[in-house]
């Protein structure tokens, strides 16, 4: 059997994933002037807003 | 920034349209406006912060009455009544003007809020749009309060709320606050991606086409070890068949013979045990019918007497030919013989007269149905016996039919190896039943192999799906990587900062309690609080708090003049020190903190606007020198009706004005020049 226990955890385990710190930069500055401009919102629609920007800046 | 002049229009205390102008010197940096308490300096302070943030009217008492009550008083009911405050401003040279106006009805005798507008407009008068926003570039809104401050209640500057929310304000300067709200937010993000990518459950989902698989791979294993089993089998009968056939053929005459032979033996077989039933039963027949022909008869003799009994009047209760039996039981050669003579008829006629008297009812139902049941029985059991003699007449036939063919065969057979035939021939038969045999399971095995093929493919097709996502869940596992380190980055920024905060306010405060205090040197540490502790220990009396707290106010600007200065958005305002206006800050100061303090704005870079009282006014302004006061006014206070005179002395002179408690007072500004 071919069964790798490896292979089920990706997720639960999780790479180590290299950060740029380029776009580490790139992606604070972006999350933290989305957040000042828009304080009066609330946690659950910027959460969701965050979550836009980082699948924006960050693919694999 | 500087200020230029404020224009009020029917604000609170002032009537009509009244302005004040500010000095924009650099070497004559304050302005100074006297006023008697409820003058209209924290009208000032209030229009000040409005005119750039618009809301709420703030430091003044009863914000909902903002319009002049003169002016409100001579309004018609659904009058619609404006104030007006506008603001003249320098900005890097080049000169601004805002004003925002503020419209109600009159409705009931109350102010009802109707709209409100803002203009900006520069030198040319040009408009300058979106004008709220380019006036928080001017003055952000978290800043403001840091240049404008309400001084009527140094007393409380420490208390613990004051300070929870003076820090919380420092802190905004800092952008502390979003720092915080960001971190909060990348951990529930981070937080959110985690659960949906658990969500996708792509290890569980694997784990279970692997172990399809595995139990796919089984399955074909065992099919295909078993079908090998089975094709042996096949093969051996296959081989058994040639070898019989090989040997019926070569005997090919006495082939058929030998299975005539075989089939005329299991014939005989048959119709031996045909016989053997048969006769069987006939025996029990012949007993049954005797049983039936006799339960016949005396179900006739007794319905006989019944009705002779019945004629006489005399018959009643039931009786059936269980009970007729129990009557007979006395005469044992009639029960056991089952004879019904006539010994045997008399004594049961007796027996049922004495029967019947004893019952007294109908019997007839029960005798007829007896009677007719005796009947069919003899029918039924000669109708058996009609069957059984003709089974054995066709068994006998068959019998002797099979007898002929077995010694037809026989002579066929003779000179031939029978034995070696009959065995060729059992092993033919048999090898062909378990070729049969085989080739079924083989069709079943190889349905069940077909089966687990497809689960493979199908177990494959999914592990290899769980693959590709695997590969698409490391997206998510990259960004919630992103997100974890930012929160990271963030604790540690906010750290950093919260101590930063801390440690300039201290480093101002020291460079300021000083002089405030007349002390050689202080040591002034905040708490996390942000409450003050002077070393060495001063006592901290009533005077000396009251300063500290100015000594707050002045270091709050410094820090909000350096926070202004490093924000990039200050594209309007660029490089600027801006106001300090206090209210009201020096009436509850000693006379010598008074002088103190002055000679120490004396020292400040920034356009300083003081409100100060008659009282005030003596110390404070004299140790700033008039040469420093570019502009000082005087609210002049006029009583509308008919309050008493008010005279009071501003630094030695005699000033007279009105002066009522309650409403309606208007007040203008003279200029006043020393």
């Amino acid at each position: 059997m071919d069964f790798d226990e490896d292979e089920t955890e990706i997720q639960e385990q999780g790479q180590e994933p290299e950060i740029d710190p380029n776009k580490m930069a790139i992606l604070k500055n972006r999350l933290f002037r989305h957040v000042a401009q828009n304080l009066d919102a609330s946690d659950a629609k910027l959460t969701q807003e965050l979550l836009d920007l980082v699948r924006g800046e960050i693919q694999d | 920034m500087k200020l230029i002049s404020l224009t009020l229009e029917n604000f609170r205390q002032f009537l009509g349209s009244n302005q004040v102008r500010f000095s924009p010197e650099p070497t004559k940096p304050f302005t100074i406006c006297y006023a008697v308490n409820g003058g209209g300096k924290t009208t000032i302070l209030s229009a000040l912060d409005f005119v750039f943030s618009g809301g709420d009217l703030k430091y003044i008492d009863n914000p909902g009455k903002a319009l002049n009550t003169s002016y409100f008083d001579s309004a018609q009911e659904g009058d619609t009544l404006t104030f007006t405050i506008t603001l003249q401003f320098e900005q890097r040279g080049q000169e601004f003007t805002v004003r925002r106006a503020r419209q109600f009805k009159k409705f009931e005798n109350e102010e009802r809020f109707a709209g409100e507008t803002l203009e900006l407009l520069d030198s040319g008068g040009n408009s300058i749009t979106p004008a709220q926003k380019n006036l928080n570039n001017v003055l952000p809104p978290s800043l403001s309060k840091f240049f404008f401050f309400p001084g009527e209640n140094l007393d409380s500057f420490f208390d613990p709320d004051r300070l929870r929310l003076l820090k919380e304000d420092v802190e905004s300067i800092y952008d502390l606050h979003i720092y915080r709200r960001l971190a909060k937010l990348a951990r529930a993000t981070s937080a959110d991606l985690a659960r949906r990518l658990r969500s996708t459950n792509v290890g569980e989902e694997l784990r279970n086409a692997f172990e399809m698989k595995e139990r796919a791979n089984l399955a074909i294993e065992n099919c295909r070890e078993l079908l090998a089993q089975v094709d042996g089998e096949i093969e051996k009968a296959d081989r058994e068949i040639a070898r019989t056939e090989r040997i019926l053929e070569s005997n090919s005459h006495a082939r058929d013979a030998v299975a005539r032979k075989k089939d005329a033996e299991r014939e005989l077989a048959d119709a031996n045990a045909r016989i053997q039933g048969a006769e069987r039963a006939q025996v029990t027949l012949r007993v049954t019918s005797g049983y039936g022909l006799f339960t016949a008869r005396l179900a006739d003799v007794v319905a006989r007497r019944l009705a002779a009994l019945k004629e006489a009047g005399q018959v009643g209760g039931s009786i059936g030919p269980r009970q007729i039996m129990e009557l007979l039981q006395n005469n044992s050669t009639c029960v056991c013989g089952r004879h019904l003579g006539e010994p045997e008829i008399a004594h049961l006629n007796a027996k049922l007269d004495s029967h019947v008297h004893s019952f007294g009812g109908a019997p007839f139902v029960d005798l007829d149905r007896e009677l007719r049941e005796g009947a069919l029985n003899v029918g039924l059991v000669a109708r058996q016996f009609g069957e059984s003699f003709s089974e054995l007449e066709s068994a006998l036939s068959q019998r002797e039919e099979a007898v002929i063919a077995i010694e037809e065969a026989a002579t066929v057979l003779v000179g031939t190896s029978e034995s070696e035939l009959s065995s060729a021939f059992d092993d033919f038969v048999k090898f062909t039943d378990a070729k049969r045999d085989a080739v079924e399971r083989r069709n079943g095995l190889a349905s069940r192999l077909e089966e687990a093929e497809i689960r493979l493919v199908e177990a494959n097709s999914t592990i290899e799906t769980c693959r590709q996502n695997n590969v698409t869940a490391r997206v998510p596992t990259v960004q919630i990587a992103y997100l974890d380190l930012l929160a990271e980055e963030l604790d540690r920024e906010i750290q950093n900062l919260e101590k930063l905060v801390i440690n300039e306010l201290e480093e101002e405060l020291n460079e300021l309690i000083p002089s405030f205090l007349s002390v050689a040197q202080a040591d002034v540490r905040l708490g996390s609080d942000f409450a003050p502790v002077i070393t060495p220990d001063l006592g901290m009396a009533q005077g000396q708090r009251q300063a500290t707290a100015i000594a707050m106010m002045i270091a709050l600007n410094r820090i909000a003049n350096r926070r202004a200065n490093s924000l990039e958005e200050f594209n309007l305002a660029g490089p600027t020190e801006f106001p300090l206006v206090i209210d009201s800050a020096f009436g509850q100061l000693g006379f010598e903190y008074r002088e103190l303090v002055a000679k120490q704005l004396l020292k400040e870079p920034s356009q300083v606007v003081l409100l100060v009282t008659d009282s005030q006014s003596e110390h404070v302004v004299e140790a700033i020198g008039d040469e420093h006061c570019g502009n000082q006014w005087l609210l002049q206070v006029h009583d509308e009706s008919d309050g008493r005179d008010y005279e009071f002395k501003l630094r030695g002179r005699a000033v007279v004005g009105k002066f009522r408690n309650s409403a309606p007072l208007r007040t203008e500004f003279v200029e006043v020049n020393w």
